[in-house]
């Protein structure tokens, strides 16, 4: 599938992604019970995955205000969905 | 100490607080300093009762329904528990499904667009589809996991 074909055509660029994301969780679970430190995890790991897609795209080559929207929403998306649960 | 729960028990509305059975939980802190520049000892009080909480009587269990006292310098704000309201929508359980559910939807979108494109061999501009998947992926799990509103 194209997905792994993806990860498959950048391996280096998804393992630092990766990386990013195991942190994130690995931070998220340490902080447990301090919702403070764990929205900051949060908005961290999703400022983390914007920078990468700029990144990521800008070394492929086709990096757009399109694109980078779209990594905007879905980072921003996110990282309010769940820290809004945080209490 | 013994001052501060006897003022408490004497006033009508933080006593109904500390008998109330809906609360199965108290947490008590103590902080002297001062507030407004007055030395001062505050002391708050707040009341909880957990999800997994069993509550005696035909009264239903207010899911994290915290609600706190305060003794010092500043009068507290009265909060009176209403009896009639017997059950309420934690929304906390509400923020929590409403995101899983939008979290499947767009990554199942996603799954079915990365599909749809590779079969049909489609080029088009735009994000990368195991990115997405990958970092929406972590969220759902972590809101899933996270837990809220726990007495430690």
């Amino acid at each position: 599938m194209s997905i792994i074909k993806e990860i498959k055509r950048n391996p280096i660029e998804f393992t630092i992604l990766f990386i990013i994301l195991i942190i994130g969780t690995i931070l998220f679970f340490y902080f447990d019970y301090h919702p403070h430190n764990q929205r900051r995890v949060v908005y961290v790991t999703g400022a983390s995955y914007f920078a990468w897609s700029i990144i990521h795209h800008y070394r492929q080559k086709d990096l757009e205000l399109s694109i980078v929207i779209e990594y905007f929403v879905i980072a921003i998306f996110a990282a309010l969905m769940l820290s809004s649960t945080l209490f | 100490m013994p001052v501060k729960i006897k003022a408490w028990m004497n006033s009508p509305t933080h006593k109904a607080n500390i008998i109330n059975s809906k609360y199965r939980e108290i947490g008590i802190g103590i902080v002297n300093g001062t507030l407004n520049g007055i030395k001062t000892t505050l002391v708050v009080q707040h009341f909880g009762t957990p999800i997994s909480g069993i509550v005696s009587g035909d009264q239903t269990s207010e899911e994290n329904n915290y609600n706190t006292d305060k003794v010092g310098i500043i009068e507290s704000p009265e909060i009176i528990v209403n009896p009639a309201v017997s059950k309420t929508i934690n929304p906390v359980t509400v923020s929590k499904t409403l995101g899983l559910i939008m979290f499947t939807l767009i990554l199942s979108v996603i799954l079915i667009d990365a599909f749809l494109t590779y079969k049909n061999k489609t080029y088009r501009l735009s994000g990368s589809s195991a990115g997405h998947i990958s970092f929406l992926a972590i969220i759902f799990l972590l809101l899933l996991f996270s837990h809220q509103g726990t007495i430690f």
